[in-house]
Order: structure tokens, then sequence, then C-alpha cells
């Protein structure tokens, strides 16, 4: 099991761990692909439990719950994205939390504590994923993509902030991502919209799409080919571009809002922007 | 393993201990499941994940030697749980027992797919030939109506048991012969017919800019209760298209300027120019804002979104 980074969290873990008080109830915070799970089997293994990833519904919780109670060996239960659980399976979750059984730990790992109960939270113990620094970054890039160019790395560790997004960036060719990105940044004011919008064509909605881009990795690197023209050029349009294009990319990051639309309207907009600017 | 062989091993009565059921055809496969479970000689368990039932397989107590089938629906964490596959598949999580896990569909594309492949029963459609002889142990219809309703139900077993029982209790009912009761059906509308077409109806509307037929589709609409969220994607993609298709006129190529797909550019076609460009563009940010209303900020509530959006467009 190879962990990135996360020096200090792993050090706070293994503190616990040490001295054999590590909390029966834990959360982990952090954003998406950012090792969350990684850190929970590598609590499993250090206590010698068994890792048992379980659902979300509210009778799988149920049954969990019970037979935490019957349970003679160490056991890791985790609820992954528990922020997505219903308010029923968040107050079954409540009642161990109170007192949970001998041998039995338990793992809720989210994006964003807010989306679980404020009594959830208060009784469980905050473990939070750190935001990965360049050099860890570029140094899992370079381990898992050896044979890529400066210019290769330089764009994945510009545009990652997670593990995941490196892993994603390693499946595709970046350079080619890359130019894209600059015909469209650079053309969309003068270019025919019907070929702006085929992007669209180019880019992940699928997880079987696997040769395709990821919508908020392409979209990073949009803002960040903007951030560079704005440095370049001191066009004030270009400002407006990167806040227009980060305000697409919350709205990216929303489960619910359809990615391909917003993608369209980010497209739309800053169509708009470069026409109207003349 | 496909359902021939499943069929051999269920009637040669040697079963496996792990089975791993999907596809669309759900009443074929339920019927699968009771044959097994008539012929497995233990306890069959419905479980919600194996998660749930893995103390009591891990279980080595004298009270619980008995043999059990655990059926399990859509246990999305085994998926992803790769670490227990080879586990899975050499036998030592389930022991004596069986294991069979039902999936509403499966990524044949997926790592899971490629592992489970030999496990793996996929139910699909049956032809229209096997279909014959399942509507024929339920009502007495003659070829050319048992055909005629199998294409009616898609080729869906689940659907053609609920249209034959219409057909059996009509004929009951009335003392009429199935084959009448099944003209009565016809001519009454009385066979489900999938509710799609009916929303393609008011997206043509609106793309047609036609506003009489769009309300008048939009109350068929709310009184079949359908979702608006499936009109605005559909609308999304729709006005997309022909927003593409208006601009790239002139271009030798409409394909290779788009992207788009022939099928896509034909529709577009038929509802080209009824709209500006600029209006294209307009309804498209109304209908973004209206997702927005109903998955984000809450603005708008969700029964007058469609409301808002004609009054808006139109």
């Amino acid at each position: 099991m190879k962990i990135i980074g996360q020096k200090k969290l792993l050090a706070e873990i293994d503190h616990l761990l040490q001295d054999n008080n590590f909390p029966r109830y834990i959360i982990i915070q952090g954003p998406v692909g950012s090792g969350k799970k990684l850190i929970a089997s590598y609590v499993a293994q250090q206590l010698g439990a068994t890792f048992v990833p379980c659902e979300l519904a509210v009778d799988s919780v149920r049954d969990v719950i019970e037979l935490s109670y019957t349970q003679m060996d160490p056991t890791v239960y985790m609820w992954a994205d528990a922020n997505k659980m219903s308010m029923a399976a968040k107050n079954a979750v409540l009642k161990i939390t109170e007192e949970p059984p001998q041998n039995s730990y338990f793992i809720m790992t989210t994006d964003n504590v807010k989306g679980l109960l404020s009594t959830l939270l208060s009784r469980g113990t905050l473990f939070n994923i750190n935001p990965y620094t360049v050099s860890e970054l570029k140094d899992f890039a370079k381990n898992k993509i050896p044979d890529s160019t400066d210019s290769s790395i330089n764009t994945i560790i510009n545009i990652s902030t997670t593990p995941l997004d490196v892993l994603m960036l390693a499946e595709i060719d970046v350079d080619k991502m890359n130019k894209v990105v600059s015909v469209l940044c650079d053309n969309i004011g003068s270019a025919n919209l019907a070929n702006s919008l085929k992007v669209s064509t180019f880019l992940r909605y699928k997880e079987e799409d696997k040769d395709k881009y990821d919508p908020i990795l392409f979209l990073r690197a949009c803002m960040f080919r903007y951030s560079a023209l704005l440095k370049e050029t001191r066009d004030p349009v270009y400002a407006k571009l990167v806040s227009l294009t980060s305000t697409y990319l919350s709205d990216l990051s929303s489960k619910s809002l359809s990615k391909v639309a917003t993608v369209d309207n980010w497209i739309l907009d800053t169509h708009v922007t470069m026409v109207s600017r003349g | 393993m496909n359902l021939m062989e499943l069929k051999k091993s269920l009637s040669s009565k040697t079963l496996n201990n792990l089975y791993i059921f999907t596809g669309e055809e759900t009443a074929i496969l339920k019927i699968y499941l009771n044959k097994l479970s008539n012929i497995f000689s233990g306890k069959t368990i419905h479980a919600e994940s194996l998660s749930s039932i893995v103390n009591k397989l891990k279980s080595n107590s004298l009270l619980d030697t008995t043999n059990s089938m655990y059926i399990i629906r859509d246990d999305k964490s085994l998926l992803t749980a790769d670490k227990i596959w080879a586990s899975l598949k050499n036998g030592t999580y389930q022991r004596q027992n069986i294991l069979v896990f039902v999936y509403t569909s499966i990524d044949k594309r997926g790592k899971f797919y490629k592992e489970f492949s030999d496990n793996i029963v996929f139910f699909e459609h049956l032809s229209t030939d096997v279909l014959l002889k399942y509507v024929a142990k339920e009502v007495q219809l003659s070829i050319d109506r048992s055909t005629q309703l199998i294409d009616i139900c898609q080729h869906n077993y689940n659907t053609i048991l609920l249209e034959t029982d219409k057909i059996q209790n009509l004929s009951a009912s009335l003392h009429i012969t199935h084959d009448r009761a099944f003209d009565m059906c016809i001519e009454n509308n009385a066979f489900y017919i999938p509710a799609e077409g009916e929303i393609f109806d008011l997206l043509n509307a609106i793309l047609s800019n036609n506003v009489q037929s769009t309300y008048n589709q939009l109350q068929s609409f709310i009184k079949r209760g359908d979702s608006p969220i499936a009109i605005l994607s559909l609308l999304h993609t729709n006005l997309k298209a022909i927003l593409q298709v208006q601009c790239a006129q002139g271009y030798s190529s409409i394909a290779q300027v788009t992207g788009l797909s022939g099928f896509q550019i034909r529709n577009a076609e038929k509802f080209q120019n009824l709209y500006t460009e600029e209006e294209l563009i307009r309804m498209i940010k109304i209908n973004r804002f209206c997702e927005k209303c109903i998955k984000q900020t809450g603005l708008i509530d969700i029964n007058m979104i469609l409301d808002f959006l004609f009054v808006k467009i139109f």
C-alpha cells in the first residue's frame, strides 16, 4: 500500500494506534480522489482488522450495525461518501456511534462534512486529507508516467489537485489535450460556434470513454490558459473569463447538474464574452 | 456462462457456488432464481449486500451448519471490492453456501465483468420464436396475434405476462375467446405503450415553435406525471444540435464541423431556422437556469418549472 504525502495525517493516525487509543468512529474528509478510502484501508491494515466497505442504503446500514455486535474479530466498516446517506441511514449510524461494540471500528468518508448530521460529526474524530504539494504530485506523476515529457508533467501538475487527477491524466495524451485547449481558448471568439460546441465530443461524460478528457480537468486547463493569457496581455477580458470558468468549474463539481449542459453553457458564455469584446 | 449452460446444469442438478445474474428480462431471471431455489436443498435467504452476511459466511458455529443460498441484489460495493474477488471465485468465501448476485446491469467493459465472465448469466429479451411458446402457456391466441402482442410488449416477458393477464381477465368476465379479448384491447388502446413517444411530442412542439401545441402537450405531460428533468435534458441536446446545424450552414460537411451523427443532423434539420441563433442561445441558457432551479438552488418549484420555461421561451 503506497500512500503519497499525508505525512502529518499518517503520523497522527500512527500515534493513536501506538497508544492503543484509536477511536472507534472516525470521519475522513477530503476531495474526490484524494485517497480517503486508501487511508481507511491503511487504518484497517494497521489494526489487523478485516476491511469491509459497506452500502449506504438504510437496510444495509442496519444489517451491518446488527452484525457488528456479533463480531469477534477486529473489523473496520467503511461507508464511503457517507454524505449521500439518507436521513434514516444517518440516524441508524448515530445509535452505534454512541457506544460502538468491541472490536468494531466505523469509518465514514466524505468530501464535505456539511452533508453529515452535526451529531454524527460531534461524536466522531475528524481526519482531514491535506492538500497535496506540487512536489508530491510531480513525483507521483513521474512515477506513474515515466516516459512523459517535462511539458506534459508541467501541465499535469498545473491542473491536478489530487492523485486521482494525475491518474486520469496519465490515461490520455496530455499534449494533445493542451493543443485542443489552446485552439479553443485562443479562437473561441472568431471560430464558428458549431465547431466550438463540438468540443463536448472530446470530453468524458461516461465512465467507459477512457480515451476522452475529464470535463473538470479540461476546464481547469482552459482556466490555466486564460490565466497565462491574462499575465501575457493584461487584457481584462481574460480576468473575466478566468472568473467565469471558475464558476462553471464549481458547477461541474456538483453531482446533480448535467455535465454536458455545464460545459456547453460555458462555451456559449465564453463565446459571447469574446464576441462582445470585438 | 450462457442461459443454455445454466439450463443444463440445473437439469443435471450440478450447482455452482457462485452465480451472477443480470439483464433486463427480469421475469425470466426470476423463473431461474426459483428453479435454483427449488433444486437447492438448503434455505434461501435474501440479503442486502455481501458485507451484511460476511459474518454468517465466516461463522464456524455448530448452530449454523445448515447450508444456505443467499440472493444479493445490486451490491455495488462488490463491483469495486477487487480484493475479495479471488476468494469468491475459488469458493473460500462461500464455503458450502451458494451466493447468487443479481444486478440490474453490469458494464461489459468493466474489470468485474472480465473477472467473473464465467459466472455471469445474461437474461436478455428472448426471440419471437421462444416467446411464442411462453405466450402459448398463458393464453390461446392465434400465431399472428401472439406475434403482435410480443411486438407491442417490445419482447419484454414481464410486460407480456401483465398483458396476457389482462386478456385472461377480460375473456373470463365477458365470456369471450382470448382472440376476441385481444382484439378488444387493441381497439380500446388497452395495452401499455411506454410514454417515451409522448415526451417527444412535447419536445417536437417546443422545437417547432408551436405555442398552442406545446401547451396542449404540456397538459397530457402533467397528467401522466412525467418528470420535467427528462424534458430539460432532451431539450438541451436538441437545442444545441439545432444551433450547431444552423451555424454550420454553408459548410460542405456538417458532420465534420459539428461532430454530430447523421441521425442527429437530419433530426436537427427538421427544426432549423424556426428560431434565430440568438434565440437558441437564450433558450439553452433559460433551460440551464431551470435545471439549476430544480437541482441546486430550489428557486422554482419542480411543478412550476415547465410553465416558467415556456413563458420565458415564447
